[in-house]
């Protein structure tokens, strides 16, 4: 579970307030005023030529703008170069091997079917590298960060992956040029509205589509490609002694549209009203893991309440003849797989959940409750899972009635709504020294950029398996108390602030400028290891104001 | 709080399948429609010019694309078995309907990235057929290459009984009158955007309530609750992705703007603009242009004032002056707040309401009903309340429907004409599929009826008298084969009689009223 801790922002920004600052060795920084023209939607960072220093990349309108950084710094009034852009729909990527291993470039795919390259040698912009032309590329109008440069076959060279009409085209770099490219279903999400008199509601569309899934699947150490839409799973297996890296035809696929005309359609004149979540015999997954430590993915396929394990081999998977199948009854409601014994061999998790009926929701609706959900651990020996489940894991979810969790809802959401900068400062983490095992924390309070170094945890990436339960192998019983984990919520700041609310800066750095509307980000641009400082100050209907903190 | 619970609660509490008796005081002849997605867009057009409406519905397959399936009506108020299918290319991003060409019966009007088409359902294919209206780079520049997409952008706006469009585009609207034989000229541009704003600015900084539970292999069970209050800078400064950092999407582009609404917002007679966009200090802005007659919706607003814009908004005439006035609906939980705020004649004080109501229960909707069409309009109001003591004795929720009267001091009575008050529990939770509906006139007698499912998943009817009273039985039932979860009254024919569409859970059936 996450929670955000509090010390009710203003009462943070006052106790900040109060300390004055130590003289700590902190960073030396230089000032450089900028400004970005107010249309600026973000900057990149990105060393393009290879000095050890990040350049700033921006689109304006229909030009990609670099400002360039030198030793001195950066000189946001002139010292700038731009890539006008010949068209209005321009897919760009930052490229880093697709030229030169060396540096980054930036990429430019016009139309969707003319691949060039602009790189920056010292400060000067070099004319246009024709990658590629007459690709099949689909892209919509708009100057568009699209990350189609990905090294997908660990060669160092970049690959191209090009969105189309609903299909992703994979190219393969080599030293020869791009192979032929591989097609793939994408599984592309737009959402639109262009309707008119909805008032207060926005037109327009937004697109996502997601990367491709890559790893090794038969442990031949090249990167596999898994594709998922809503109709099939298909993998394919990377063929790198053949003259195509990827086959043209999956090496395996599995129907998923037969499995849910299989399983049948939901009918709600149908319903079983005494068991509700009857209507999990619908649900299905397929899932990639290795279960025999072969090294080698397998594939569980679950439909409603029946588990069956395929083998996969170093060419595909045997899809004929399932090595296991396994039956549940109850309202299954999810399997995966995790080592529960710690053997080294993953373990089939089996969840269930209890029939819920119809009376049961409108109980619930004035009175808290509860869901008994159950996970069943079949034991994996090897080859297969345990026949039947040698252990039993319960949990109780316990939770207010509706009412409650409505009333829980417009609190928070009114406390959410009353925040505003004044209650948070802005902060944010920070690297100003070769310190590894704790982060240093910017503060901007007022004029004032507090720093406080050392003074942040880092956070392990992970939480532990079942951590907010407090598993642990000697028990089977837990509960989860929702009205807990609300309880628990406090709005406000983040857990940063909290950290350092009782401690002294090791440096205030006063702004020659007045904050009236701020914010900080870290990063490094400079050839140091300690990160640079974007101070925001203010922005208006022309520009966006701030001072740049370059570490000495 | 999911504003959709109560009807999903419903939904799930179907019992099995009824008799299939026919119980009515009026004919009917029934049609079943089964289709791939039951609850997906649904459209009745007049396409081949006889006077009697057909169905339109989307429909997609793997190996063919996208088709517009027609089911004709049929002489005997049926509709054919088998649709008509129509192609719907990949570059398609929208479909309309309209009449252009000489030839009896609408046409599609079809909405591509950068062009406007017209294309007839009575002719084959596309060739010869497909006509470019005008060229016009449209908001959304992306197809779903499963779905069709109806939209409303084309209507005759400046009563001419010519169809116009108004097209949204990158960054402003453009209106084009139509001139008939699908000719256009353009007649007025301009933006919703709050141009004295920056994309900084414009940036929504609400705070951000996310919940996830959740059950995977990392973690086993997961129960996220995330409070995010963004700053105007969040993302603006980005670093390259490291080597093996994980890029989770290919691509990720958002476009939107405020919409535009048309209404009668002054005295002129002609349909205006209207939409909200962002204000000072966090508030929003209504922004209004006025249609002139002959120069078309000017660049610039006429009118503007900041209001706060929370909550469900819309512009609908309260008062019977023929303007439409502005109706705001906020709150959350059981605790809203209705404001009106009058039109006086194309203005509005917007820092004052001019009636505030209050109610205290779920999911309310709000709706101002004409019941009969010399009559001033009503606010009919519905919501669901949970007393405690009947949860804990019955297991049961009620169902509360409002009636206030026009009233010439304020505009609404301050307490409701009429109460209807219902009690559901699992025995009769399937009456909780649609609240009911004061809209409809189901038997044509010129008054409008409320329009209910009952307890055993029938669609029924109750008169509503002078004194607005709603009867305590029903004058009207329909007894189907299946559970009805949704009802609309429609016109789909050129007979005063009026018709009806039922939406089942995987069929709908249209009833076409009969002699």
């Amino acid at each position: 579970m996450k929670y955000f801790f509090c010390c009710k922002g203003s009462m943070a920004a006052l106790l900040l307030s109060l300390f004055p600052a130590l003289s700590m060795a902190a960073p030396k920084f230089s000032e450089f005023p900028f400004q970005f023209p107010a249309a600026t939607e973000s900057v990149i960072a990105a060393d393009l030529n290879g000095d050890s220093h990040r350049e700033l990349i921006s689109v304006l309108g229909e030009t990609i703008r670099i400002y360039t950084a030198t030793e001195a710094g950066f000189d946001f009034e002139s010292g700038y170069v731009e890539i006008p852009l010949e068209s209005n729909a321009v897919a760009w990527d930052i490229s880093r091997g697709l030229t030169n291993a060396d540096n980054y470039a930036i990429v430019t795919l016009t139309n969707g079917s003319s691949l060039q390259a602009w790189q920056l040698q010292g400060n000067t912009l070099s004319a246009p590298i024709l990658i590629a032309d007459n690709l099949p590329g689909f892209i919509g109008r708009g100057i568009t960060r699209t990350r189609f440069l990905r090294d997908i076959n660990g060669d160092d060279l970049e690959d191209l992956v090009i969105p189309g009409a609903g299909v992703l085209y994979i190219y393969i770099n080599t030293d020869a040029g791009f192979q032929s490219p591989l097609t793939i279903q994408s599984e592309t999400r737009t959402r639109t509205q262009l309707d008119l008199d909805r008032l207060n509601v926005s037109s327009g569309q937004s697109v996502t589509i997601p990367f491709l899934e890559l790893r090794d699947v038969n442990n031949d150490g090249s990167a596999d490609l898994i594709s998922r839409t809503e109709a099939r799973l298909d993998v394919f297996l990377a063929a790198t002694a053949a003259d195509a890296y990827f086959p043209r035809v999956p090496s395996y696929s599995v129907d998923i549209a037969a499995i849910e005309a299989r399983l049948g359609e939901f009918d709600v004149d149908n319903v079983d009203f005494s068991n509700l979540t009857g209507v999990l015999a619908l649900t299905h997954e397929e899932i990639l893991d290795d279960v025999d430590n072969d090294g080698i993915e397998d594939l569980l396929i679950r439909e409603g309440g029946k588990v069956s394990l395929f083998s996969g081999n170093a060419t595909g998977m045997n899809l004929e003849t399932p090595r296991q199948v396994l039956r549940s009854g109850g309202n299954v409601l999810s399997t995966f797989l995790y080592d529960e014994n710690e053997d080294g061999l993953n373990d089939l998790w089996l969840w269930r959940v209890e029939p819920i009926s119809v009376g049961d929701l409108f109980v619930w609706l004035a009175l808290s409750g509860s869901i008994a959900i159950e996970a069943f651990v079949y034991p994996n020996d090897g080859d297969r899972f345990a026949r039947r489940p040698n252990r039993r894991i319960s949990v109780e979810l316990r939770f207010p009635s509706v009412m409650r969790l409505a009333n829980y809802y417009e609190s928070i959401s009114t406390q959410a709504d009353q925040l505003d900068s004044d209650s948070v400062p802005p902060h944010s983490i920070a690297r100003l020294d070769s310190e590894n095992d704790r982060q240093d924390l910017l503060v901007l309070l007022g004029d004032q950029l507090r720093v406080f170094m050392n003074s942040i945890e880092v956070e392990a990436e992970e939480e532990a398996f079942l951590g907010s339960l407090g598993y642990s192998r000697e028990r089977d019983d837990y509960r989860i108390n929702i009205r807990d984990v609300i309880d628990n919520i406090q709005i406000g700041s983040s857990p940063q602030l909290r950290q350092v609310e009782d401690q002294q800066a090791d440096q205030i750095i006063e702004l020659d400028v007045p904050v009236n509307r701020g914010d900080i980000a870290a990063l490094p641009l400079n050839a140091d290891e300690v990160d640079d400082i974007f101070v925001f100050t203010d922005y208006d209907t022309s520009q966006i104001r701030g001072l740049l903190l370059l570490s000495q | 709080m999911n504003r959709r619970f109560f009807s999903l609660l419903a939904l799930l509490a179907t019992t099995a399948s009824l008799p299939a008796l026919l119980s009515a005081q009026t004919n009917y002849t029934a049609f079943e429609l089964r289709r791939q997605d039951n609850w997906g867009p649904m459209r009745f057009v007049d396409l081949n010019g006889d006077q009697a409406l057909d169905i339109a519905v989307p429909h997609y397959d793997a190996v063919l694309g996208r088709e517009l399936h027609v089911y004709e009506q049929l002489d005997n108020g049926n509709f054919s078995a088998e649709p008509q299918r129509i192609e719907i290319k990949t570059e398609i991003i929208a479909i309309a309907f309209a009449d252009l060409r000489p030839e009896p019966g609408e046409e599609l009007i079809l909405f591509a990235s950068n062009g406007v088409f017209s294309l007839s359902s009575q002719l084959p294919g596309y060739t010869g057929n497909l006509k470019l209206l005008l060229q016009w780079n449209l908001l959304a520049s992306i197809p779903d290459l499963e779905q069709v997409r109806f939209t409303n952008l084309a209507r005759d706006i400046n009563d001419d009984g010519h169809v116009d469009l108004l097209l949204p585009g990158d960054d402003n609207y453009e209106l084009f009158l139509g001139q008939g034989n699908e000719d256009f000229v353009a007649a007025g541009e301009f933006t919703t955007l709050n141009a004295d704003l920056t994309p900084i600015q414009r940036r929504s900084l609400e705070a951000d309530l996310d919940a996830e539970l959740s059950i995977n292999s990392e973690r086993g069970i997961v129960i996220d609750v995330n409070v995010d209050v963004p700053s105007p800078f969040a993302g603006f400064v980005q670093s390259v992705a490291r080597e093996g950092e994980d890029q989770e999407n290919l691509l990720q582009t958002d476009q939107w703007m405020p919409t535009a609404t048309l209404a009668h917002l002054n005295a002129d007679g002609l349909t205006d603009l209207a939409y909200i966009n962002a204000g000072e200090a966090g508030l929003g802005r209504l922004n209004i242009h006025y249609q002139r007659p002959t120069q078309g919706i000017p660049a610039q607003a006429d009118w503007q004032q900041d209001l706060d814009s929370s909550g469900d908004m819309r512009l609908t005439d309260v008062n019977d002056d023929g303007l439409a006035d502005l109706m705001r609906l906020s709150g959350e939980g059981d605790d809203w707040i209705a404001r009106f705020f009058l039109n006086r004649n194309g203005t509005f004080n917007l820092s004052q309401a001019d009636q505030v109501m209050r109610f205290n229960g779920y999911e309310p909707t709000l709706d101002i009903i004409r019941l009969q069409e010399n009559n001033a309009p009503v606010l009919s109001v519905s919501y669901y309340t949970i007393p405690v003591v009947d949860a804990l004795r019955n297991a049961s929720i009620n169902r509360i429907q409002l009636i206030y009267a026009n009233d010439s001091e304020m505009i609404f009575s301050a307490r409701p004409v009429a109460r209807l008050e219902e009690s559901f529990s699992a025995d009769n939770a399937r009456a909780l599929t649609e609240q009911m509906s004061l809209r409809f006139d189901v038997d044509g007698d010129g008054r409008k009826d409320a329009l209910y499912i009952t307890d055993n998943g029938t669609v029924a009817a109750r008169r509503i008298d002078d004194e607005l009273q709603i009867a305590p039985e029903p004058f009207w039932e329909y007894i189907s084969p299946r559970s009805v979860f949704e009802f609309e009254v429609l016109s789909l024919n050129a007979d005063d009689r009026p018709d009806l569409m039922l939406r089942h859970g995987n069929t709908t059936t249209l009833l076409v009223a009969r002699p």
